[in-house]
């Protein structure tokens, strides 16, 4: 019922958007669903009874678009990515407590509140397995409480059935616990800190407005008393990263505030003592809380979902079938060990064929859309995927030593090694501290020296040291920062670190990987041309008899004929069941014989009395001979996403180079950059991973956005990598940024948001450098009390917050949604 | 003038209290997600 009055709404309508995901439904699908993985999801939506997501979704007012869904199956990962999840070592492996197992995942395509609310009600889908299950709908993160019984693996399958990816969050249970505390003791440092400071502020206005005699010397006490935790325990931070600088010998802003904060403090604690006038705990509680404030603002920064990126699920199955017929672990594996890899499988190990021919799917490592044909003694790689029939393979190396492993590792130790971009306000920072430091302590011997008294011209000195602090500046470059950061993120781009901003005001020029980044990666029938002697009527038969043929190949072009045959014939989903003699010549198609008519599908020989013209050259194609005779000419084609051409363009506008990296051949290369607008000189076929990322190393200030596991090392290597929509964990991890939905033209928005940032940047740079220099030259000569001086420094902090909120008019063009 | 005396401890105390309340939230997870309970508020039916 459900789905017949859903239904009936949308039939007035011209263009059938996909019930579950909006997009507009391909018309040659002829159903009311874009692809099978949304049609699943609704259908499953619809027997469990939760359909009332699609109502919260539109009441939702945070809804965006969600992306059609993509199972893993089709993603080619293998059969089975969650089996492992329920074997017990693995599960020792990442500690989950057997009495009460708990497991995070990171989930694909949760974008709105009607997500969180289908997601919670898994104990409802899945009494027998989940007890519990919470959503953080700013990370994409869902924990997940089991019963002691409850199948994680069963559960992971529910969660890719409803449509959201899991990818399970490989951090032991310690190591979370562990950051969770030491986040929570950095907020209690920060509360501790502005609740001191406040209340110090308070005493500090009376004795400033005049309180003498025991009153003074009673808030003196008190404000020495509420100040010991804010030195003692706020500023901890502080005093470990001057440390840790001096250890390094390096230079950082907290050495001089530490020095400030020490001097102060003794001179202060010496005032109260004897009863005097220096006591200056109350700049330098405020001065504490505002520093560790920035610091807070960053921390959350950097903290996001990505962190659970990095723990993604690995690539290969961790189990498989060794000669003898035993299930073995991949990771115990030895060389020359032979193992059986049945089709549909992802290969885990380096080896080479002993027996079985078959087709291997590599574009994981080449970009490569079209299997290769692999025969006995032929090379085959851990993570292509063995597409047709059974391999038994001599293993050569596993895990680390492979050649995706490799690959890999040293994406890992990039990690480890690239340096944080130095932001250009450190350097600012740095100098200007380490010049007023200098400047400060000349002062203080010039002072001394003409006869003033060691603490009266220390109140002179702190004045400076205090109104120097650039936290105006400190401040404002986060949150510039997080500013151009959140827009990036409502225009769909999501970046690691903010401080990739940075890296693109270089950038010279922007290239595309190919299959998955400029193309969608799906293949689809470009062109169907039958022999004109053939009636309509027998191409209806004919096209039958071939989409029973290609049901039983698993190759992408079958499936995409089998995709177009369906929906030609409206609708029908074929097994087969009515073929014969089937036989499938890797690379060479596929024949055999339906209701008693041989078929034979093979790639065009190129002298095809049908293909007339050459307008379909750059396309894949095949040939369809029936009984003998070339009946029809079908040429195949990867579907474009929608806004690369007005990409491509806008960037030329902007001055930058346009190019094309793939590992594909060089036609449907061609092909592609005319219809994209790049240049043919700028094509660049034919390349493995590592040539790509040669290139790329060769082309310093290069933007590169790709897809495959193929481009992970070309995105590690690259000025600034970006994964697009739709991309393989492994280029995530190498990438600086993702784009969180399918459209392209977030690229754009990142020169204009960066480039406008810089703007802001530079405006702060020059108001600091006024009003510090300013203010330092009134203190240097005695005129600012330190009360004077820890009221224009947040002042100023306060004037850049305002001006960074402003923006420009870009940017706030760009907030609008 | 003596009341200050009593009346700054107390006020002391009460900013002591909340620092406490505060710690007894944080410790209790109640800053981890500040997005998704306003959202779930709206969607729960009983």
């Amino acid at each position: 019922m459900h789905l017949k009055s859903l239904f009936m709404i949308t039939e007035t309508l011209e263009l059938t958007l996909c019930k579950h995901c909006s997009t507009p439904v391909p018309s040659s699908r002829n159903d009311f669903f874009c692809c099978a993985g949304c049609k699943a999801v609704f259908e499953l939506l619809s027997t469990t009874e939760l359909c009332d997501y699609y109502e919260i979704r539109k009441r939702s007012g945070t809804f965006k678009k969600p992306s059609p869904v993509k199972f893993w199956s089709e993603k080619g990962l293998g059969a089975d990515p969650f089996a492992y999840l329920d074997v017990p070592s693995f599960r020792q492996d990442l500690g989950i407590n057997s009495d009460q197992p708990q497991a995070s995942f990171y989930l694909e395509g949760v974008h709105c509140t009607a997500c969180m609310w289908l997601i919670e009600k898994l104990p409802e889908i899945l009494p027998q397995h989940v007890a519990n299950a919470r959503l953080n709908l700013q990370q994409s993160v869902v924990k997940i409480e089991f019963h002691p019984q409850g199948s994680i693996t069963e559960t992971a399958r529910a969660l890719e059935r409803m449509g959201y990816s899991p990818h399970l969050i490989k951090t032991p249970e310690q190591v979370q616990t562990l950051e969770k505390k030491d986040t929570q003791s950095f907020l209690l440092k920060l509360v501790v800190a502005g609740a001191a400071a406040g209340n110090i502020m308070l005493f500090a206005a009376a004795i400033y407005t005049g309180a003498g005699g025991w009153v003074k010397t009673y808030f003196d006490w008190i404000v020495f008393v509420i100040s010991l935790p804010v030195f003692g325990y706020s500023a901890l931070p502080l005093y470990q990263n001057a440390y840790h600088a001096l250890q390094n010998r390096r230079w950082s802003v907290d050495i001089p505030i530490v020095i400030a904060l020490a001097a102060g403090f003794m001179v202060s604690a010496l005032s109260v003592w004897r009863g005097t006038d220096q006591n200056y705990l109350d700049s330098l509680t405020g001065l504490i809380f505002l520093l560790l404030a920035t610091r807070y603002l960053l921390m959350r920064l950097q903290k996001n979902a990505f962190e659970g990126m990095q723990f993604f699920d690995s690539l290969v199955p961790v189990q498989v079938l060794n000669s003898l017929g035993q299930m073995v672990w991949v990771r115990d594996l030895k060389k020359q060990d032979c193992i059986e890899i049945p089709a549909g499988l992802t290969i885990p190990v380096d080896g080479v064929i002993q027996k079985g021919t078959s087709q291997i799917n590599e574009a994981v490592l080449t970009g490569e859309s079209i299997p290769r044909i692999a025969k006995v003694n032929d090379q085959v790689y851990s993570g292509t995927i063995n597409l047709e029939s059974p391999l038994w393979v001599e293993v050569q190396a596993v895990a680390d030593d492979t050649r995706m492993g490799k690959i890999l590792q040293e994406i890992q130790q990039f990690d480890l090694s690239a340096a944080p971009t130095v932001r250009m306000s450190e350097q600012v920072a740095k100098y200007f501290t380490g010049g007023v430091l200098v400047w400060s302590l000349g002062l203080w011997i010039y002072l001394v020296a003409e006869g003033g008294s060691v603490l009266a011209s220390f109140e002179r000195i702190l004045s400076v040291l205090i109104v120097s602090c650039p936290c105006a500046f400190a401040i404002a470059t986060p949150l510039a920062l997080i500013q151009a950061y959140q827009i990036l993120i409502k225009k769909g781009l999501y970046l690691k670190n903010p401080a990739s901003l940075d890296s693109v005001t270089p950038v010279k020029r922007v290239a595309f990987d190919k299959t998955g980044t400029l193309t969608l990666g799906q293949f689809e029938v470009q062109h169907w041309e039958w022999s004109k002697s053939i009636s309509p009527a027998d191409r209806r038969g004919m096209m039958d008899c071939s989409c029973q043929l290609e049901a039983i190949s698993q190759h992408p072009l079958s499936k995409a004929w089998r995709r177009y045959g369906e929906a030609f014939l409206s609708g029908i989903t074929y097994t087969a069941t009515r073929v014969s003699h089937f036989v499938e010549v890797p690379g060479n198609g596929i024949s055999g014989i339906v209701d008693g008519h041989s078929i034979e599908l093979k790639p065009s020989s190129g002298a095809s009395e049908l293909r007339s013209n050459d307008t379909h050259s750059g396309f894949t194609s095949v040939d369809f001979i029936w009984n003998g005779a070339l009946v029809a000419h079908i040429s195949f084609k990867d579907e474009l996403r929608k806004d690369i051409p007005m990409v491509i363009r806008q960037l030329k506008q902007l001055g930058l180079e346009v190019w094309m990296l793939s590992g594909d051949q060089k036609a449907p290369c061609w092909e592609v950059a005319r219809q994209v607008g790049i240049e043919d000189s700028n094509v660049l076929f034919c390349l493995t991973p590592e040539t790509k990322s040669q290139w790329i190393k060769n082309h310093p200030e290069t933007l590169y956005l790709g897809d495959g596991a193929n481009d992970g090392l070309a995105l590690k290597n690259a000025h600034l990598g970006i994964a697009v929509h739709g991309a393989l964990d492994l280029s995530l991890k190498a990438a600086q940024g993702y784009l969180i939905q399918n459209r392209m033209a977030a690229v754009l928005d990142l020169f204009t948001v960066s480039s406008e940032t810089q703007k802001v940047l530079v405006r702060h740079l020059i108001f600091t450098v006024v009003y510090n220099g300013a203010t330092i030259a009134i203190a240097s000569k005695g005129m600012l009390h330190p009360l004077f001086a820890a009221v224009l420094m947040p002042t100023s902090s306060l004037l850049v917050l305002v001006s960074t909120i402003w923006g420009t008019k870009a940017l706030r063009k760009l907030k609008v949604p | 003038m003596s009341i200050l005396v009593l009346i700054v401890p107390l006020a002391l105390l009460l900013g002591l209290f909340f620092v406490g309340a505060f710690w007894w939230g944080l410790r209790r997870g109640q800053y981890e997600d500040l997005e998704s309970p306003k959202h779930r508020m709206l969607l729960e039916k009983d």
